[in-house]
């Protein structure tokens, strides 16, 4: 994009060690889950009524142990996975992608745009959206995808909100008088000036965005609404995991354990970002 | 023995090269009134935290700061406790941060009060307005129930220095007490802090930027810079004869209201540039609720005229619409009403509406040169920004030695040009602002308080700049401006503002030797002058009260609730401008008044520093 961008991409690579480390779990965890088809002979959707919840062991081959179907519980924790940052990736893209532009527009217009514009945010917002997505489902087939419609549909919503108040204050700065008074173009001034300046609370926001929908796939798994076997997820694993709680433990403590990984390592990530995003954080805590 | 004694006092963060105050030794004697000069980040408000113990956890405190013998470096919370409010009060810059705002006036005081038991129950509601009487501040009743947001700038400094005097310390370390005022409120205040000291035997500290505020209220001075000590003595002995180099450069860095401007560059005779009619433009006030909307004037009727390789001054004090004026001229703020004409043409009210070249031959330069340029832009970008606006189809290259020439014609070099702005001193920032000014190739360039932000030497370079450019290019510029130090050595015509209206408008040489209006006479007076060689100020130089807030304007003429001379029409008709003497001044008793400065005044006695 430009300097900026490459400069804080630059401090935050190198910078904070939050950000290294939790990079690199998340690296780790993505790489693993990528090739985790290829590091197994099982597959995820086989079941064995031989090797029902056994626990997890070396020798048998069985890392993470088998679950009540007598499924390689360490092939599904990879695929489910795949699906919980598939779903972290998609919700996060369409909240910056359209919540970022949807609110910076509706900020820096002002008055009846901004108006109307941010009642159609109240509007989605009134939606409800368990409904909504039954009633998505009951249309269409049951398909993946409707997932990703649906958390994308209310994942940006707050996103706009927030980067819109945000861009109400920043357009009064006085940067941007000044791009005015140069007769750089609105669209320009937009996406140059106000855009680059929210990515410190925008970062945070996405990092609080992306658990929230990882926790809203899960939920509408549990409902039936979300993934379907034998598809998984982790939240899916980890409500699999609650009904067997008492016989088999590590059917819930190994996709909880990941999925907290997961977590953490956006939080903290989102932490680190926040500081090598605001150029001012740096000289700020030299001064300190 | 002297009340206080700092010795060796060294404060460090551990995180620069040099610590933030480097081996300071001075003492304040009871009763007396020592200054204390630096420009910014010269460790002086370092040296009150200091002494007030109010540093943060990281600082690294060595020497000693003796209380009347007693060491208070390393002491604890509690027995510091027994010292702040009680035997040394402090007075901040901003009252408005320095005021917890969700409590009334009245109750801070108490609370102090009672915490320090010098009174307690309804004793102390009624030491509490004791306190504030004692201040001046008036109606003191009706004040101590207001909240801090209530009272203007003036009243919550007073209420602040009320709060100071709880205990009835013995030395009032007063740290910019005047910065964030009005230079009529200061002049109040400053008497104030002189009065308190003359009558109760407080001695004061007085730490400050201004070697005026230094020069007309302090008998001993201290300098400091980067940390270090310069020199000290006593104020008019530091003033005649500086001993040391950097507080020579400091005094002759200052812009003096008393001293002849140097040769200006000449304007041309050509038609103006830019021509104002009967500007107006109004604010909607929804403060009385959806039903009582109304339109109140921030700029009512200003007329100038400017011409090429001209300097306007825009003078008067916050809330007086001058910033809103020039805003109003660039189009950034719609105007409701005049005839705003740029080059012979006449120009819309917007900035939308305004042609690419009406656009670009006004341009403005702000008072934060960090909040005027993109955080998140890199020098090169932000000028190159300028320059592709100007001329669209320049290929890369030849944009890139575009702009290192922008640098370069603002005495920048080309290693600044990846920086971002937080990376540049004041001074470097706001040269970079108006580089990218420039790069647009303006005929009028608009400074709102562009030097306030900006330290002596600082300032003296960014102003020679101006000049030499205006030199070059003609450049016509229009300088929004509380100093009036910089307006005298700058600008050609003065227009002074108060409440919207226009009070007098006339050449440099005529406003300060002769001016017209009570209200630019009373400007003049309040203005502290470096020069401790002319004595004490004219007792009755400020004037009291401060600038009705908006909306609550008075009646007939704004001043005149504040004016000495005010006669029974002045409250009740507005007094239109009128030609006199070849300035347009806007009251009624103009032509009766002589209000010229005394030659004492207007001349500095002693050319100490020039």
């Amino acid at each position: 994009m430009n300097d900026f961008a490459r400069a804080a991409a630059f401090r935050g690579l190198t910078g904070g060690t939050s950000i290294r480390v939790s990079l690199a779990i998340l690296l780790v965890v993505t790489a693993v889950a990528l090739l985790g088809p290829f590091l197994s002979p099982n597959d995820y959707f086989s079941t064995n009524f031989d090797q029902r919840l056994e626990a997890p062991s070396l020798q048998e081959g069985q890392l993470f142990g088998t679950d009540d179907l007598g499924r390689d519980l360490f092939v599904r924790s990879l695929a489910g996975t795949r699906v919980t940052l598939l779903v972290a990736v998609v919700a996060s893209l369409v909240s910056l992608v359209i919540g970022v532009a949807y609110g910076a527009i509706a900020g820096y217009a002002g008055g009846k745009v901004d108006a109307l514009m941010m009642r159609v945010v109240d509007a989605l917002y009134a939606l409800p959206f368990v409904f909504l997505v039954i009633l998505l489902m009951v249309a269409f087939e049951r398909n993946f995808l409707l997932i990703f419609v649906a958390i994308g549909a209310i994942n940006w919503l707050d996103m706009a909100r927030i980067v819109r108040g945000q861009t109400l204050s920043l357009k009064r700065r006085e940067f941007v008088d000044a791009a005015r008074l140069c007769g750089v173009p609105p669209v320009k001034i937009v996406f140059r000036h106000i855009v680059p300046n929210l990515l410190g609370v925008v970062v945070v926001y996405v990092t609080l965005t992306i658990p929230q929908a990882i926790l809203v796939e899960s939920f509408l798994s549990f409902l039936g609404l979300g993934v379907q076997e034998p598809q998984t997820s982790l939240g899916a694993l980890v409500n699999d995991g609650v009904a067997q709680m008492e016989r088999a433990p590590w059917m819930l403590l190994i996709p909880a354990t990941l999925l907290a990984i997961i977590l953490l390592a956006f939080n903290f990530l989102g932490d680190g970002l926040r500081d090598a995003v605001d150029p001012r954080q740096q000289a700020r805590q030299q001064r300190l | 023995m002297s009340l206080l004694e700092v010795a060796g006092l060294t404060i460090d963060y551990g995180n620069c090269a040099k610590p933030a105050v480097d081996n300071l030794s001075f003492a304040v004697n009871a009763g007396e009134s020592l200054g204390l000069v630096g420009e910014s980040g010269s460790g002086k408000t370092q040296c009150a935290l200091g002494i007030m113990g109010l540093l943060p956890p990281q600082a690294k405190v060595g020497g000693k700061v003796l209380l009347e013998g007693v060491d208070l470096v390393g002491k604890d919370e509690k027995a510091l406790n027994q010292v702040r409010a009680v035997r040394i009060g402090m007075v901040f810059q901003d009252p408005k941060q320095a005021l917890n705002p969700y409590l009334r006036i009245g109750e801070q005081l108490r609370l102090v009060l009672v915490r320090h038991r010098v009174a307690r129950g309804a004793d102390a509601g009624k030491r509490a307005l004791q306190l504030l009487r004692r201040v001046g501040l008036p109606d003191p009743v009706r004040q101590s129930r207001s909240y801090p947001h209530q009272l203007s700038g003036g009243m919550r400094q007073r209420a602040m220095v009320a709060l100071a005097l709880t205990c009835s310390p013995q030395l009032l370390i007063a740290d910019e007490p005047t910065t964030a005022l009005d230079v009529t409120v200061q002049a109040q205040i400053l008497g104030l802090l002189q009065e308190l000291r003359l009558s109760s035997g407080i001695a004061v500290l007085l730490i400050t930027h201004d070697l005026g505020v230094i020069a007309e209220n302090c008998e001993r001075m201290l300098v400091m810079h980067q940390g270090r000590l310069l020199e000290q003595g006593t104020t008019s002995e530091v003033f005649r004869n500086p001993s040391h180099p950097g507080t020579r450069a400091m005094l002759a860095a200052a812009p003096r209201m008393d001293a002849p401007p140097p040769d200006m560059p000449t304007p041309s005779d050509a038609a103006p540039v830019l021509r104002v009619k009967d500007l107006t433009v109004t604010f909607e006030d929804s403060s009385g609720g959806w039903r009582r909307r109304k339109s109140l004037p921030a700029v009512n009727g200003i007329s100038l005229s400017l011409r090429r390789g001209e300097t306007l001054a825009i003078v008067g004090e916050s809330g007086s619409g001058k910033t809103t004026l020039a805003r109003a001229l660039l189009g950034l703020v719609p105007a409701a009403g005049g005839v705003i004409e740029l080059l012979g043409a006449p120009a819309a009210g917007t900035l939308d509406s305004r042609s690419a070249d009406q656009r670009h031959s006004m341009q403005l330069v702000f008072q934060d040169p960090q909040a005027s340029l993109n955080p998140a832009m890199t020098v090169a970008a932000i000028i190159a920004e300028a320059v592709a606006l100007c001329e669209p189809r320049l290929e890369r290259a030849r944009r890139r030695e575009r702009v290192v020439a922008a640098l370069a014609r603002v005495g920048l070099d080309r290693t600044l040009l990846h920086r971002f702005p937080h990376e540049l001193s004041g001074g470097q920032a706001q040269r970079v602002a108006i580089a990218r000014s420039l790069a647009v190739e303006p005929t009028v360039l608009f400074c709102d308080e562009a030097v306030a932000a900006l330290d002596g030497t600082a300032r003296t370079e960014v102003l020679e700049l101006l000049q030499a450019e205006q030199r070059r290019t003609g450049l016509s510029l229009i300088f929004i401006t509380h100093d009036l130090g910089v307006v005298r050595q700058i600008s050609h015509h003065v227009l002074v503002m108060y409440m919207g209206r226009l009070c007098e408008f006339s050449s440099n040489e005529a406003l300060f030797e002769r001016p017209r209006h009570p209200y630019t006479r009373a400007l003049l007076d309040s203005v502290p002058i470096p020069d401790p060689g002319r004595g004490p100020r004219p007792p009755a130089g400020g004037i009291a009260g401060e600038a009705a807030p908006p909306g609550k304007a008075p009646g007939g003429c704004p001043f005149h609730p504040r004016c000495a001379f005010a006669a029974k029409r002045c409250g009740e008709e507005v007094p239109e401008p009128e030609r006199i003497g070849g300035a347009d001044v806007a009251c009624h008793r103009a032509g009766e008044l002589d209000l010229a400065i005394p030659d004492s005044r207007v001349r500095s006695g002693s050319p100490c520093n020039r």
